[in-house]
């Protein structure tokens, strides 16, 4: 919100500059910082619009930090005419008719009427005012209106009597399918839930937010009606948000202001009118009876120190809170200032104390903590140990965004019934929530591809799901390995081993996938990966690279694998026994698996065998539809240092298993 | 001793020396100024002309031959010392030996956590995807109040899908991303009972356009502490602690009034490191009666503070990066730095 320094060195003349103006509001109030010119902005918390949204609140503010002693109740630089004081001297003649039908809705109304006007333009003081504060001069009344806002707070509308409809004024809610066209022109459609001005006929303005065409001040205009209402903020804010429509007024009021400041604006307003135009104000209504009740609170010095952490005295509390304009009562009681709608409970009145003092100038003091020792959630050291052992076997970390379009999603074969739609996307581009990390890593292997010939990437994040009515959110893991000329499937299966491994998944083996769906990866190049017998992820080669490229993904729920990790690694006595090596070079066809042919040798003879792996394979087309395939095979046992005798007949044992099973023959 | 068996001895001798000392000892036993063979130069004087020129010219060429054997054996043990000490060029470059490379988001997160939990403060998890309820509702931010305007917010599209929630009001609550760290407090002070301090790392979400401090998704991280009697001013230990050991002991700082409703009084605090101006880090404040009442705690037994600050942020403030889109885009030429 912008405001003139010329209008608050006016009331404020021991103001030296705006710096020191925004320096003290940011350190003892709200957000303040120098706009151009003459002006300086406000940053205003919603709760602060009622006594603050004005340059007559923000003196109230400053004296309060400058404890510059001014009389809150003369406003003796802002003259009103006080119509509730001189209730028989305001009203000369009976002439206004107002009434308000939805007391709920509209819980203030005070209007003021008045003659004799003649509409010219305002003085220039006035408008450089408003010009400052970013609006626009247009007649004196209107001006005056605009301009008692900027200075006290309140929004006020002004209608020229001759053009309403029987002359009178009701506030109700709109008929269902009424219409209203604004001053500028634009129509808009209402509903009952929608409160209105209205005269003996149709809606005159929307409450709280904009006039309507038709009894707006115009250059013959002679005699008005200035309204100065309290709207319920609630409705005024939906109502905004309904017709898209949002006024200086619609701000304010939907920021709860007193209904004091009605009473308040309408004075100061009739006052300039009368004092720089010589209007005559014949008639007044306010919808309220009764004054407002008084808001008092209790103020506990103790409860204050405590919740603080500093060591008060009551009477050093009690300045504060009398230079904010409370009002102390009895012993611990204090009545809030009229305006200060957000002062509801004692710790508003610690923050008014603690704020005024200075959070600046508050001593720290450590907390007493408990001794019980902090914990981090499974999922967060998972989470980290996975990053370390990933980036230690070689891989940088990327982060993408938790949006995806339709085409990545096409990319990928979801269908959009198993993804969470946004209601207001940003873009098209981001329209869904990411189902699958490789989307992402895919774009990444894109951009990165013209720098780097050879790199692995991979991402840790939320992805999201529907199954039919069930929202699913999990952790992912994806990782994927591109290179240029280079195969990179196997490397990504090793270190995929290596880092399972390294967290303590124990049971997980690699299986050939058939299924032939399994976008966006080439048919028959794709492994699933299963943690304790239950399906975890799949590895596959990339179908949609430019050649040349290698782009091998792998994606595993992450949070799944949290339940599959064994608790600590156990130790297993060294064997004080030499191990046996034998390597076994075989042909078989090409259609033979290699894992298959590996798991049925190390299955041959659990005892005896501690391990084995492909040291070579071939394929040569002299061999037909053959490879040659060279296993080493280790042979050891905990007890006793095994003969060759015993070897040999394991290996014949192999040997023979392998021809039966897979026509291997020996080479 | 004749000269050949001076020849003999001394070629075997050189032959034999198996270092530049040992060669050395050769060179002075026979061509030093008391050597074998300079004896016998010396003493040609003594013979006569016939005999001075014949044992002379030999002896002569003794000498030269020794000289040249000599020579030839100490320049290959100089060869071969400088084989030893600098035929190993040790100034090559070392192998590269290529390890991946942390996120920069990452980093941050981990150096934060280890910050807290160092000051007893668990590290706790929240959902994404959050309902209305926790969101806004429980922390103070009721619906059709403008404070809702602060934060943008991206809505789960709930046509013909169930994209409600019940929420524990056992209210339908619509669902959304969550807008902030927040909703974590009301959902862990509903399972555990104060006192206790905890901290919230996670992504959030804004529904805002894209700029170089602005993305849509960032990072971040949420603080709560509370118990009988947790004060502003230890809310004020807390922080300055946390900032001094994650940008050193010379910051600086400035504590001044904020509004969040979910706090009271509310603060934002900014920071200000050597030769910089001053920069927000964090909103946070004292937790409003509100939220302690939608947990069913009794505001007048428990009191406590809460934080809330961007880890983008704090990792472009630590890092000195510009623009805040660099951590999204996934290009290893910005990650590589890290």
């Amino acid at each position: 919100m912008k405001f003139s320094y010329d209008l608050i060195k006016k009331f404020l003349p021991l103001i030296k500059n705006k710096a020191q103006i925004i320096e003290a509001l940011t350190m003892r109030a709200f957000e303040a910082e120098d706009a151009s010119g003459n002006t300086f902005e406000v940053n205003l918390p919603p709760n602060r619009y009622s006594d603050a949204s004005s340059h007559w609140g923000i003196v109230k503010e400053l004296t309060a930090i400058f404890d510059w002693l001014v009389d809150y109740g003369s406003m003796k630089k802002l003259p009103v005419v006080d119509f509730v004081k001189n209730k028989s001297t305001a009203r000369k003649k009976k002439s206004l008719n107002i009434k308000v039908w939805d007391q709920k809705l509209c819980p203030r109304y005070t209007a003021c009427y008045l003659e004799g006007i003649s509409i010219k333009d305002s003085p220039k003081w006035l408008q450089d005012i408003l010009k400052d504060c970013g609006l626009r001069p247009i007649n004196n009344v209107v001006d005056v209106m605009n301009y008692v806002m900027l200075e006290m707070g309140q929004p006020l509308h002004a209608f020229d009597v001759d053009k309403l409809e029987g002359g009178k004024l009701i506030i109700r809610r709109a008929k269902k399918r009424e219409e209203m066209a604004t001053i500028d022109g634009v129509k808009y459609s209402l509903t009952p839930e929608i409160l209105v001005i209205a005269d003996a006929k149709k809606p005159v303005a929307i409450a709280g937010i904009k006039g309507g065409r038709g009894p707006e001040v115009s250059k013959t205009t002679k005699r008005i009606i200035i309204e100065a209402a309290n709207f319920d903020s609630v409705s005024i804010y939906k109502t905004s948000k309904i017709l898209g429509l949002v006024t200086d007024a619609s701000v304010r009021f939907s920021r709860l202001l007193s209904e004091e400041l009605a009473i308040l604006g309408l004075g100061r307003s009739a006052y300039l009118l009368e004092d720089l135009f010589g209007a005559k104000i014949i008639d007044y209504f306010d919808s309220r009876k009764k004054l407002l009740p008084k808001h008092i609170l209790k103020f506990d010095i103790n409860k204050f120190n405590k919740f603080i952490g500093v060591d008060l005295k009551r009477e050093e509390a009690a300045v504060y809170l009398r230079r904010l304009g409370f009002k102390n009562i009895l012993k611990d009681e204090w009545e809030a200032p009229i305006l200060r709608t957000d002062i509801e409970n004692h710790e508003d009145v610690i923050e008014e104390v603690a704020r005024l003092q200075g959070f600046d100038d508050l001593k720290s003091r450590a907390p007493r903590v408990n001794l019980v020792p902090a914990l981090e959630d499974d999922l967060i050291i998972l989470k980290e140990k996975a990053r370390n052992a990933l980036v230690s076997l070689g891989a940088d970390e990327v982060y993408n965004h938790s949006f995806v379009s339709r085409k990545d999603l096409d990319l990928m074969s979801v269908k959009i019934g198993d993804v969470i739609e946004l209601e207001n996307p940003i873009s098209r581009e981001f329209q869904y929530l990411r189902s699958s990390l490789k989307s992402g890593l895919i774009v990444n292997f894109g951009h990165n591809s013209k720098f780097f010939n050879d790199f692995k990437i991979f991402e840790i994040g939320k992805v999201f799901n529907r199954n039919g009515k069930r929202i699913q959110e999990y952790n992912s893991l994806g990782i994927l390995f591109a290179s240029k000329n280079k195969e990179t499937f196997f490397a990504l299966k090793g270190v995929m081993s290596s880092f399972l491994k390294s967290l303590g998944v124990v049971d997980f083996i690699f299986a050939p996938e058939n299924s032939s769906k399994l976008a966006p990866f080439k048919e028959g190049s794709v492994l699933k990966l299963e943690v304790d017998g239950s399906i975890n992820g799949y590895l596959g080669k990339f179908a949609g690279v430019s050649k040349g490229w290698h782009v091998s993904i792998l994606e595993l729920d992450f949070d799944k694998l949290l339940k599959s990790i064994e608790g600590e690694a156990e130790y297993r006595p060294l064997s004080k026994y030499p191990a046996v090596m034998r390597d076994l070079s075989i042909f078989v066809k090409k259609s033979i698996q290699i894992g298959d042919v590996m798991q049925e040798i190390e299955l041959s003879n659990e005892k005896l065998i501690n391990d084995a792996d492909l040291v070579d394979e071939y394929f040569d087309s002299k061999q037909g539809d053959k490879q040659s395939l060279t296993f080493r095979i280790v042979f050891q046992v905990e007890d006793r240092t095994l003969t060759n005798e015993e070897v040999d007949r394991e290996m014949d044992k192999i040997i023979s298993l392998l021809k039966r099973k897979f026509s291997a023959q020996i080479r | 001793m004749d000269l050949e068996q001076i020849k003999k001895s001394a070629i075997n001798a050189i032959n034999n020396a198996s270092t530049a000392q040992d060669l050395e000892s050769v060179n002075v036993k026979y061509l030093g100024r008391k050597g074998v063979l300079t004896g016998v130069l010396h003493s040609l004087k003594d013979l006569s002309i016939e005999d001075r020129r014949k044992i002379g010219s030999k002896a002569n060429a003794l000498k030269q031959k020794l000289e040249e054997l000599i020579n030839k054996k100490s320049n290959s043990f100089r060869e071969l010392s400088n084989k030893i000490s600098f035929g190993f060029d040790v100034t090559k470059p070392g192998l590269k030996i290529f390890s991946g490379h942390l996120h920069p988001l990452s980093k941050i997160d981990a150096e934060v956590r280890k910050i807290f939990l160092s000051m007893n403060f668990s590290v706790v998890d929240g959902p994404e995807i959050e309902n209305e309820y926790y969101n806004f509702d429980a922390l103070n931010i009721p619906a059709n109040h403008p404070a809702r305007d602060m934060w943008d917010t991206f809505w789960l599209k709930s046509k013909n899908n169930p994209f409600r929630q019940l929420a524990d009001s056992g209210q339908k609550s619509k669902l959304l991303l969550r807008t902030h760290t927040s909703p974590v407090q009301i959902r862990y002070m509903e399972k555990h009972n104060p006192p206790f301090q905890i901290i919230v790392p996670g992504r959030v979400f804004r529904y805002e356009a894209t700029d170089m401090s602005h993305e849509f998704n960032f990072y971040q991280v949420e603080g709560l502490m509370v118990g009988s009697d947790v004060s502003l001013a230890n809310f004020k230990f807390v922080v300055e602690e946390f900032c001094r050991k994650l940008f050193g002991s010379k910051v600086q700082f400035r504590f001044r009034p904020g509004y969040f409703p979910f706090v009271e009084p509310g603060l934002e605090v900014d920071i200000k490191l050597e030769g910089g101006g001053w920069l927000e880090v964090m909103g946070a404040g004292m937790v409003q009666r509100n939220v302690f009442d939608a947990v069913r705690y009794n505001p007048d037994e428990v009191q406590g503070f809460a934080f809330g600050m961007g880890l983008d942020r704090l990792a472009m403030i630590k890092y000195k990066i510009p623009d805040i889109r660099l951590f999204y885009n996934g290009d290893l030429r910005f990650i590589r730095q890290f």
